[in-house]
């Protein structure tokens, strides 16, 4: 194919800053040229990486689930923040300028749907929550395309008893156990990447050995399934070549801390690049959570419906999680050497409004991230609108979004 | 008459002026224009013309790849448990749907496909679940499991003998694990994403290739017994765990015919160093052997003596020596010896004779070999892969006959697996997509609850199994029945039926609204939305899954047309203070545009909406007139079904399409949607629909009816031929919905392939 002139031009300007930066990239990881060129896989992992770099964005969704008090959510101005937003500003984590809080009407009232949190308008299993839509458009750099955690989530469905109901991710079981997410994500993952690549290998000869005795178009999609095999094993080698280090397991027994040990794991994975979706969610959607550090109420439901200091209470000791990793967000780097909070967006929603009366308007939602092309969200919105507004900016095209149109 | 003539094409069709049903590409011809050619009944079948020992049909070669149902089923096949449903959820996506049954081609395989395909095999293959659903001699024995993964779970999961090439890639596997339990999770990942599990081969062989050189799967030595793919594992609580050396060692076991022994030995003492081990099989001596150096394993003992119980004894003496010391048996391993049986050709004429057809070595034909259409049985009639009996039926040469292959077929059938999937059909015939959801379309309401919807989906496989396990029922019975299956549950949310003496069982009871799969909850809610009925919805459905003549698509968007119907139908509101839902939808559509497809094809239709969106039966006075219960500003008042009044089937003579210049019939007049179920039972249009969609499910055929019929491809021509015989052997049987199932796996066109397009 001929390219006219000014696309020609314009190609080769692209191909000199990719090589600029890539070389520039080089040198920042006290890698010679010489030692590139003599090293073709090197070169390629290296190019790869480079390219994950330039272009990779990040998402996480931190699910609360229960609604919250809507009088102390939106903080009172920029700098005032109001009792459920209080760890977000200078007396707490001191990141509200990243962050856009907002009340969104949700899908529907009440309880067991917490995947209306995530955007999923029934109960039908085949429908994607959000973060899976985007964990198809934005995974293709990761070995993970997802990674989801959680804690206090197992509810009673009592009034729906579907399988699955109290999870916000439709992407299957959460890991609740900070020890075993580091096990799936990061010991077992280096354990047994050796093996994943040898699969991959094998499946590829399997791939191989069929592929003469098909049709042409049979032919394509084996090398189409051939490609992503090798494609998996460069991400496997890209990301554990080096050393990924998990966080350390220090943490006390309470909602706060073992949701903090979450998000530091899920930043982790992200500066690994094991990831580079993740979904973590705290309680249950029922509210049945109660180990928080007022005395005062049995749990989240009973206060939400009783009690409406404690209730407010309660909610602020929920929203210390998320603040906290957004704080996190902007101290690490990502694989690139950029914060992390510059490249990810950080979307903490919820599946009920206020949740004494069980409506479906004023739930707390908030998006955070330091993208400086991040379009401000209207300030009334249902969850629908929010998550096609974090779609559109990823421009995961609507064809791809399912039921969040 | 009419100056504008409907024509819906299968598979394109539905006029929705009210957005909530659609339209996308529709043909309306003149009454002077090219009507000609709607597809006769192809009633000159082939079968008939063709002498038997010619080769009817052939399909395509090709590949196709599990659907998310195969894949979970066969993994439970390979296990022998049933997968928990946390590890069911995984989002993993495979096949596709056509037509609402799932289908394993066309099939995609990029990134999402196989990126979630090796995450969802992992999650399984490192589950807690897997490891206590193998034996633990198999989790505690990384020699004992590679045994085990190479002769017999390889031979399954891939439906074939594994090749020596990829036996040494899995034993390599093996062998790089630190443990047996990552021997297993290494291997069970890598099975459970590997080509040759989630690809179904239906390549076959060439006829050459096949005179030449036999089956490429099978063992080129006819007089060798092979292992088979079963392993089972006697351990010492089954034979009774006994000293070896000091007794000679026995134990009963019920063996099938030629059988493997091996025996798997504790520790041997040093001192024991030249065992001689005699194995009897009622009191006679069969074989004699030794082990080699440390080895703990005997050899592989052939023993044949015929079905039934033997007495198996061991016994082992230090030859030289007078040594005795306690030697324990770990584990008995016992699979079944099996001599393949080659395929059938005539040394002289070199002509092979197969599924009773004659082929030489220049026909162009390609047979699936018997692994292939071992495993296209199985996942036909059970949906999932095949047992380990079906491939062994294989190597037999049993699938080589119809005869045999008749009594396999009715054996999966009859299986529990066989029933589960038929009750698919059912449901996903009467709901299409929908059957894979856990509530109605657009979610659940109050009473409608995902329980309320499994027993819509069990009322309807349970009308269906009585219909197609009693072959002296015909078809009609399961629309026309009057009755149906309920349990109290199900009973007390109709409210029209009694369900003071039902208990937690479904069981057959007698109804004079309900029954068959069209008057159903099921099929009412899967054509609703969660807080009204969709009466045109229904009526599309009604054509597309029941006449064959079409299914929704895209809405056919009109500038302002829809607009102007809204606000004429909205007045119409104002002025009657409330509308029943037929008569909004009537008025909704009530314009030219609209009539193409709506005056004839649809609205008549609406009289079979005397149920709600909730599958419940609206109120009948004792004047036989249907009333609905309709809000008008915060009241709600009870008004007549006027539509119940004007019901009429047009163009049901026109089987694929609806062509009412064609239509020579009358049209049926009906009154409520038993009473339309009823009148159409034994139209012939229905049943060929009913075959249609049976080939689509078992086959995995899409039948895409083309207009006109001169412009059909030779596989689609054939499609429709297949239907024709599949029709004639219906009709040959009390039409019974099991002889169309039995006649399509004994079919020509599964058995045998073409490189390119049907002949």
């Amino acid at each position: 194919m001929k390219l006219s002139p000014s696309v020609k031009s314009k190609s080769i300007q692209d191909n000199t800053l990719r090589r600029r930066s890539f070389l520039s990239m080089l040198g920042k990881a006290g890698i010679s040229p010489a030692i590139v060129k003599s090293s073709a896989i090197l070169a390629g992992v290296l190019a790869q990486r480079q390219a994950h770099a330039n272009t990779q964005t990040r998402v996480i969704y931190c699910c609360l689930t229960g609604g919250g008090p809507k009088e102390s959510w939106l903080p009172h101005s920029s700098t005032e923040m109001n009792q459920g937003s209080k760890p977000y500003g200078a007396d707490g984590y001191d990141i509200a300028h990243l962050c856009q809080f907002r009340h969104v009407e949700v899908i529907s009232a009440g309880h067991s749907n917490a995947k209306a949190a995530l955007g999923k308008t029934s109960f039908t299993p085949d429908i994607d929550t959000a973060d899976v839509i985007l964990a198809n458009s934005i995974q293709t750099h990761a070995p993970h395309s997802h990674m989801h955690l959680g804690y206090n989530m197992a509810g009673p469905n009592l009034l729906t008893p579907i399988p699955g109901s109290d999870h916000c991710s439709s992407a299957g079981p959460a890991i609740t156990s900070p020890e075993q997410a580091i096990n799936f994500y990061f010991t077992r993952e280096q354990n047994s990447s050796t093996a994943k690549v040898q699969i991959n290998h094998i499946h590829t000869q399997a791939l191989k050995a069929i592929k003469p005795k098909l049709s042409h178009e049979e032919q394509q999609k084996m090398e189409e399934h051939m490609d992503v095999l090798e494609r998996i094993n460069q991400r496997i080698d890209a990301t554990y070549s080096k050393s990924c280090q998990a966080p350390s397991l220090d943490y006390a027994q309470n909602m706060q801390a073992i949701g903090k040990m979450h998000a530091d794991i899920i930043v982790a994975a992200l500066q690994c690049g094991i990831t580079n979706t993740a979904v973590l969610q705290i309680g249950t959607h029922m509210g049945t959570w109660a180990n928080h550090m007022s005395a005062q109420a049995p749990d989240y439901h009973l206060a939400m419906n009783t009690n409406r200091e404690t209730f407010r209470e309660m909610f602020a000791y929920l929203c210390d999680i998320p603040a906290y990793f957004i704080k996190r967000l902007t101290q690490e780097l990502a694989p690139d050497g950029t914060r992390l909070i510059d490249t990810t967006l950080f979307a903490q929603v919820n599946d009920t409004g206020d949740g004494s009366d069980h409506s479906t308007d004023c739930a707390p939602f908030l998006l955070a991230s330091a993208d400086p092309t991040l379009a401000p969200l209207p300030t009334t919105m249902n969850t629908l609108q929010f998550h096609n507004h974090l779609l559109k900016h990823l421009n995961v095209p609507e064809k791809n979004r399912g039921s969040l149109l | 008459m009419h100056k504008i003539i409907p024509i819906i094409l299968a598979g394109a069709v539905l006029a929705a002026c009210d957005g909530a049903t659609t339209v996308s590409t529709h043909s309306s011809l003149t009454s002077s224009g090219d009507t000609s050619n709607s597809l006769s009944d192809h009633s000159s079948s082939s079968a008939e013309a063709t002498p038997l020992s010619t080769i009817a049909y052939k399909s395509q070669r090709g590949l196709k790849q599990l659907t998310r149902k195969e894949y979970f089923s066969s993994i439970e096949t390979l296990i022998g448990e049933t997968l928990p449903s946390e590890l069911k959820n995984n989002f993993i996506h495979l096949g596709t749907f056509v037509n609402g049954f799932a289908h394993g081609t066309p099939y995609h395989s990029d990134d999402s496909v196989i990126s979630r395909l090796a995450e969802t095999a992992e999650a399984i293959a490192t589950s807690p679940w897997l490891l206590q659903a193998l034996p633990l001699a198999l989790r505690e024995d990384t020699a004992l499991f590679k045994r085990y993964l190479l002769q017999s779970f390889l031979f399954q999961a891939f439906r074939r003998p594994p090749t020596n090439e990829e036996k040494e890639q899995y034993a390599d596997l093996i062998d790089r694990a630190s443990s047996t339990e990552e021997a297993i999770q290494y291997t069970m990942m890598a099975v459970f994403s590997a080509p040759q599990f989630i690809y179904r081969s239906e390549l076959g062989i060439s006829t050459k290739a096949l005179i030449n050189s036999g089956w490429q799967t099978f063992p080129k030595n006819a007089s060798d017994y092979v292992k088979g793919a079963d392993f089972q594992l006697l351990t010492p609580q089954q034979y009774g765990n006994n000293n070896l050396l000091q007794a000679p060692f026995t134990f009963d076991a019920a063996l099938s015919g030629p059988t493997w022994l091996t025996f798997n030995f504790e520790q041997i003492d040093s001192t024991l160093d030249n065992l001689q081990f005699n194995l009897s099989v009622n009191g006679s001596p069969v074989s004699t052997f030794q082990l080699l150096d440390d080895a703990l394993q005997s050899p592989d003992i052939f023993v044949n003596a015929g079905e039934g119980d033997y007495t198996i004894s061991l016994s082992a003496q230090d030859v030289g020596n007078s040594n005795t010391a306690n030697l324990f048996i770990n584990t008995i391993q016992i699979s079944s010896a099996i001599k393949a049986k080659l395929p059938n050709i005539d040394s002289d004429t070199n002509k092979l004779t197969i599924f009773g057809k004659s082929l030489v070595s220049n026909d162009d034909t390609y047979i699936l070999d018997p692994f292939e259409y071992a495993t296209h049985l199985a996942f036909m009639y059970t949906g999932r892969t095949p047992e380990a009996w079906l491939l062994h039926a294989a190597l037999k040469g049993q699938l080589d006959e119809r005869e045999s292959t008749k009594q396999i077929i009715n054996q999966l059938i009859d299986s529990p697996a066989g029933k589960e999937h038929l009750g698919d059909f059912a449901v996903s015939w009467t709901m299409g997509t929908l059957a894979q959801r856990s509530s109605s379309t657009f979610g659940e309401s109050k009473e409608l609850t995902s329980d309320i919807y499994s027993l819509f989906q069990q009322e309807i496989q349970e009308q269906f199994w009585h219909v197609f396990y009693n072959e002296d029922l015909p078809f009609s019975e399961y629309l026309a029945a009057d009755y149906t299956f309920a349990n109290k549950q199900l009973a007390d949310y109709y409210h029209d039926i009694d369900g003071t003496l039902l208990d937690d069982n479904f069981i057959k009871i007698a109804t004079t609204y309900r029954g068959g799969p069209i008057a159903s909850g099921a099929f009412m809610t899967a054509s609703s939305h969660a807080d009204s009925p969709r009466p045109i919805l229904r009526a599309g459905k009604l054509r597309a899954r029941f006449f064959c003549q079409g299914s929704a698509s895209e809405p056919l968007l009109i500038d302002g047309e829809r607009e102007r119907l809204y606000i004429q139908a909205t007045e119409l509101q104002e002025a009657e203070q409330g509308l029943t839902t037929t008569r909004f939808f009537e008025a909704v559509t009530d314009g030219p545009i609209c009539d193409v497809c709506h005056e004839y094809a649809l609205t008549p239709l609406f009289a079979m909406n005397d149920f709600n969106a909730l599958g419940q039966l609206l109120r009948r006075d004792n004047n036989d007139t249907v009333w609905e219960p309709v809000s008008w500003n915060g009241a709600t008042v009870d008004k007549p079904v006027e539509a119940m009044d004007r019901g009429v089937i047009y163009g049901l003579d026109q089987p694929t399409i609806f062509n009412l210049s064609q239509s020579t019939s009358d049209g049926i007049e009906f009154r409520g949607a038993k009473d339309l179920s009823e009148k159409i039972a034994e139209h012939p249009t229905v049943e060929r629909c009913m075959i249609r969609n049976a080939l689509e499910f078992t086959e995995g055929r899409h039948f895409i009816p083309h207009y006109p019929e001169n412009s059909l491809t030779p596989d689609q021509k054939n499609t429709h031929a297949i239907v024709d015989d599949l029709y004639l052997e219906f009709k040959r049987n009390n039409k019974s919905i099991r002889s169309v199932f039995n006649a399509i796996g004994l079919s020509d066109a599964v058995r045998f392939r073409t490189d390119h397009s049907i002949q």
